[in-house]
């Protein structure tokens, strides 16, 4: 049986991506975190057949959850949502790259950020201009983690052979997923 | 098609960790993360220490001075404490009083904040139930309180701070004064600014904590240093905790209620002392 490389790629770019997620720490000049975990999903949803995309989902809100003290269907809960959101969208504009990936998990990382905070309920009142100024930091974070995510696994996708360039009749050479 | 089968199954299974093994789900993360993030502290503490070593040669020299004398005055005061010490042990079996739990600090280093979503002000140490950590053992720092230990793994352990809005503290404020008596009050973390207030700011300013509870007859003068009670048996008596900023009457009118300031930086916090049941420097 050929070896699926799907489910190493996902497995070292997850936990690349948790690793670095963890690490880089909030300040008090910029308190959210970079959602490299969720870019790695989206660009799943986005690339990867349905069973590895799925599994990317659960697996990446499952690390987000538990290294984040949350619930531990929270995230992968809205990475599921997300998962068929994106796929609707992708049959119409979207597609897999890094410009459209950083609005997409700049919007994503609003809407995680929403999300999280009415199903945990952190004891504090939500419509507040704290949870405003969150909200408006998680924008910058969600298109840097874009950037960094979708070109990460783009070319994670091109060194494993995933993704292929195909060479047209033309002489210009296409990237064609293997799906 | 045998492909699928496979995503098919490990999604199932994954699905099922979640929902029936939520607590090995946290701890496996946690500590596959955990020779990383060890990794990277000790890359700090070797490569990094030695490069800013070269980068700042000239602040050394004085700089060690400075430390040498600050350990020498310390070497007289731990001689003092322990002679308090050995005096306070003599002294409360003299009058058959009740010891303090026995415990032992340990050092622990920070490996990293908040975690990956930062919803909860936390941070997570390098050291776990293999070193004797459990869950509820306070953590401390020289200058004052850090939080105590709300969840453990074999290696490392999740520390909520004393800034989340769902810790609270048992405190007292130190000599409020004669005829006063002592004051004591919760202290509940920061959070938040409410709703009520309109003031937007970008710029990010710690949110106070605040001691709730405190006698309305009595207004703390502003500076006053706010220590651990040792009620609730969570926090040994007489820790710093922060200093008053100002207090107020609260909506009820029944009680007053204070602002805190920290007394340390959380931002600022590498490595932490946690009072451990087992294993450490015995506790005073």
């Amino acid at each position: 049986m050929r070896l699926d490389m799907h489910l190493p790629v996902l497995a070292v770019t997850l936990f690349a991506a948790a690793l670095l997620q963890d690490l880089i720490p909030v300040t008090p000049s910029f308190p959210v975190k970079f959602v490299f975990l969720t870019a790695v999903a989206l660009h799943a949803a986005l690339t990867k057949p349905l069973p590895a995309a799925l599994t990317a989902a659960v697996w990446a809100g499952g690390l987000t959850d538990a290294l984040g003290g949350l619930p531990l269907l929270c995230t992968a809960g809205f990475l599921l949502v997300a998962f068929v959101l994106v796929r609707l969208m992708h049959r119409v504009f979207l597609e897999a790259t890094v410009f459209q990936g950083m609005l997409l998990v700049a919007a994503a990382a609003v809407l995680q950020m929403v999300w999280t905070r009415l199903w945990v309920g952190t004891g504090q009142p939500f419509f507040t201009w704290h949870t405003l100024k969150l909200l408006l930091y998680a924008v910058p974070a969600g298109m840097t983690a874009g950037v960094a995510g979708f070109a990460i696994c783009g070319l994670t996708d091109r060194v494993s052979g995933i993704v292929k360039p195909v060479k047209e009749g033309n002489g210009i050479l296409w990237a064609e997923t293997n799906r | 098609m045998k492909q699928a089968k496979l995503w098919v199954w490990l999604l199932v299974l994954s699905l099922g960790a979640l929902v029936f093994w939520r607590a090995g789900v946290r701890d496996f993360s946690r500590e596959a993360l955990y020779p990383y993030e060890n990794a990277k502290v000790w890359l700090e503490r070797t490569v990094w220490v030695r490069v800013r070593a070269v980068l700042l040669r000239a602040h050394h020299a004085s700089r060690n001075a400075m430390l040498e004398r600050d350990v020498a005055r310390l070497r007289i005061a731990e001689a003092e404490a322990e002679a308090l010490a050995a005096e306070v042990t003599r002294l409360r079996a003299l009058l058959d009083f009740t010891p303090p739990a026995a415990g032992r600090w340990q050092a622990a280093p920070v490996l990293s904040r908040g975690g990956t979503s930062a919803v909860w002000q936390s941070v997570r140490l390098g050291k776990g139930s293999l070193h004797g950590l459990r869950e509820g053992d306070p953590v401390v720092v020289p200058e004052g309180v850090v939080g105590r230990v709300a969840d453990v793994s074999a290696h490392t352990c999740e520390v909520m701070l004393v800034t989340d809005p769902n810790c609270r503290v048992a405190c007292e404020l130190e000599t409020p004064g004669e005829g006063v008596g002592t004051v004591r009050g919760i202290l509940y973390g920061g959070g938040a600014s409410t709703a009520a207030d309109p003031t937007l700011t970008l710029l990010y300013v710690v949110d106070p904590l605040r001691l709730r509870y405190l006698a309305r007859e009595f207004e703390p003068a502003p500076r006053t240093r706010v220590l651990t009670s040792g009620l609730g048996q969570i926090f040994p008596k007489g820790l710093t905790v922060g200093y008053v900023l100002e207090s107020r009457l609260e909506a009820n009118g029944l009680s007053r209620e204070a602002s805190v300031m920290p007394a340390v930086d959380m931002a600022a916090v590498d490595e932490v002392f946690v009072l451990s049941r087992g294993g450490g420097r015995r506790a005073p």
